[in-house]
C-alpha cells in the first residue's frame, strides 16, 4: 500500500474520529479533564488484590446517569463453575460411551439371534418338512430326522439360555468351524440342496476363535438364504490361504439376485458385511439373476478394495 | 448497631441480655455489601469480633445491601463488595474485601491494637 493510499484510506474513516471528537466536547463540557493513563489508586491496587484472594462478591460499576450496581461473580467462583461443566462433560461423555456400548452389545445380541437361533430353528423346520415328505415312502429315514431335528432344538435351548446369561456364544464343545458347517448343511440337504465342503486344515488352525466363529455365522446365514430362496440344488463352502490371506467362500447356483436391492430389505446380508469387518476382513456378494450367488470373504493383508457388487 | 437490611440485622442480632450499655459513638463504621453471600457474612463477623476485641470505646456498625439500594454506593465511591468504610472519626477510610486480616483492617482503620492481643 503506497503513502498515498493509506492517507486516503485514514481520510475515509471518519466513524472514530468523530466519536472521539465528540467525546472530547462532551468531556469538557461537564468539566472533565481527558482520563490519563497511569499508575493504578491504591483503591484500585487494593480491590485488585482483594479479587484476587477471592474477597469480592461484586464490582460496583456507576455513571453519571444512574447507580447500578452490577454483581459479578468471584474468579473463584468461576472457577468452580468451570470445574462442574467439566465434569458434567465428562460424565456426559461417560454416558455416552455407555449408551454407546449398549447399542452394540444390541446390534451383537440382534445378529446372533438372526444367524443363531432363527437359522437353526429354521433348518430343524427344513428337516421336519423333509421328514413329512418321506412319511409315507420311507418312513425309517424319518424317525432319524425326527431325532436330528430334537438334536438341534436341543442346541437351540442351550444358545438361548446362553444368551440369559450374557455369555457370547461360542462354537460347541469338541465343534470347529468344518464340523459346525456340517452340521447346517445338513439341514439344507433335507431340502435337496447339496453342499460341498472344500476347508484347508492348516488354515482352519489358524484362525483365531472369534473368526472361526463369524466365518460360521456367516456360512450359516448364506447356507440358510440359498435353502430358502435360491432353489439352488448344488452349493459350496471353501476355506483356503492365497497370498497371505484367508479366502472363505459361500456359494451356490440358485437363481441368484440384486445384492443391492437386497441389502435394503432383510438384514442377513448387512450381517455379513459386519461379522467381515469385525474379523478384519471385508466381504463381497456377488449375485446377478439366474447366475447363483457367490459370498466370499476375505481376512487380512490388505484386502482389496471394496467394490460394489456387480449386479 | 443499625441495619439497613432487615436479613443481614437478623444474621447480626445479639443475644438478648449481651447488649453493650450506651457509650459515646466514636467510630462510625458502614459495611457494604451485596447481598446475603458466604463473604458479607464472613465480613460482618470479622468486624464485629475485631470492633469487640479493639474498640474500647463505643461504636456503631451500619451494613447496607447494595443491591437493595444501589445509589448509597454514590456516597462513598464504592467500588467492590464488601468494603468497610470508616466514616467517624474523618477522614475516610475504606477497606475493601471480607476483612480476614485483622492487622490490615486496624491499620486501615488507624486503630491501636488493644492490649490483650
Amino acid at each position: 500500500m503506497t503513502d498515498e493510499s493509506r492517507r486516503s484510506n485514514t481520510r475515509l474513516r471518519p466513524g472514530k474520529a468523530l466519536v472521539a471528537a465528540k467525546r472530547t466536547t462532551q468531556r469538557k463540557s461537564a468539566g472533565l479533564k481527558p482520563p490519563k493513563a497511569g499508575p493504578l489508586s491504591l483503591e484500585a491496587e487494593e480491590t485488585l488484590n482483594a479479587i484476587r484472594a477471592g474477597q469480592i462478591d461484586a464490582l460496583v460499576i456507576q455513571d453519571a446517569g444512574s447507580h447500578k450496581v452490577y454483581a459479578l461473580r468471584s474468579f473463584a467462583e468461576i472457577q468452580q463453575t468451570k470445574v462442574e461443566l467439566r465434569n458434567a462433560g465428562t460424565e456426559r461423555k461417560r454416558t455416552n460411551a455407555q449408551l454407546q456400548a449398549l447399542v452394540q452389545e444390541r446390534e451383537r445380541l440382534f445378529q446372533d439371534l438372526h444367524d443363531g437361533c432363527i437359522q437353526s430353528i429354521y433348518a430343524v423346520g427344513l428337516t421336519l418338512e423333509a421328514a413329512m415328505n418321506l412319511s409315507d415312502t420311507q418312513p425309517g429315514r424319518v424317525g432319524a430326522m425326527l431325532g436330528e431335528s430334537i438334536a438341534s432344538l436341543n442346541l437351540v435351548i442351550q444358545e438361548l439360555r446362553s444368551f440369559m446369561t450374557g455369555h457370547r456364544r461360542q462354537m460347541g464343545a469338541g465343534q470347529n468351524l468344518r464340523s459346525e458347517v456340517e452340521t447346517a448343511i445338513r439341514a439344507a440337504r433335507n431340502r435337496g440342496l447339496a453342499f460341498t465342503v472344500e476347508i484347508d486344515p492348516a488354515t482352519l488352525s489358524s484362525l483365531t476363535d472369534e473368526q472361526s466363529l463369524q466365518l460360521l455365522q456367516i456360512a450359516r446365514e448364506c447356507i440358510s438364504n440359498a435353502a430358502r430362496h435360491s432353489g439352488a440344488r448344488t452349493g459350496r463352502v471353501a476355506l483356503h490361504q492365497n497370498d497371505g490371506a484367508v479366502h472363505f467362500e459361500v456359494s451356490d447356483d440358485g437363481t441368484g439376485f440384486v445384492p443391492a436391492e437386497c441389502k435394503q430389505v432383510g438384514f442377513g446380508l448387512h450381517h455379513i458385511d459386519a461379522r467381515a469387518r469385525k474379523i478384519g476382513g471385508n466381504a463381497r456378494i456377488i449375485s446377478a439373476p439366474n447366475q447363483g450367488t457367490r459370498i466370499v470373504v476375505r481376512i487380512g493383508k490388505e484386502a482389496p478394495p471394496r467394490r460394489r457388487p456387480h449386479t | 448497631m443499625e441495619w439497613h437490611d432487615p436479613v443481614l440485622a437478623a444474621m447480626a442480632r445479639k443475644a438478648p441480655g449481651k447488649t453493650r450499655p450506651a457509650k459515646a459513638v466514636k467510630y462510625e463504621l458502614c459495611l457494604y455489601v451485596a447481598g446475603e453471600t458466604s463473604r458479607s457474612a464472613v465480613a460482618l463477623a470479622n468486624l464485629k469480633r475485631i470492633c469487640e476485641e479493639h474498640l474500647d470505646a463505643g461504636y456503631r456498625i451500619t451494613v447496607i445491601d447494595l443491591l437493595k439500594n444501589p445509589k448509597l454506593a454514590r456516597d462513598h465511591q464504592i467500588l467492590a463488595l464488601p468494603t468497610l468504610v470508616r466514616q467517624i472519626p474523618a477522614p475516610f477510610r475504606k477497606i475493601i474485601g471480607d476483612l480476614s486480616d485483622t492487622e490490615r483492617v486496624l491499620v486501615g482503620l488507624d486503630i491501636k491494637p488493644s492490649v490483650s492481643t
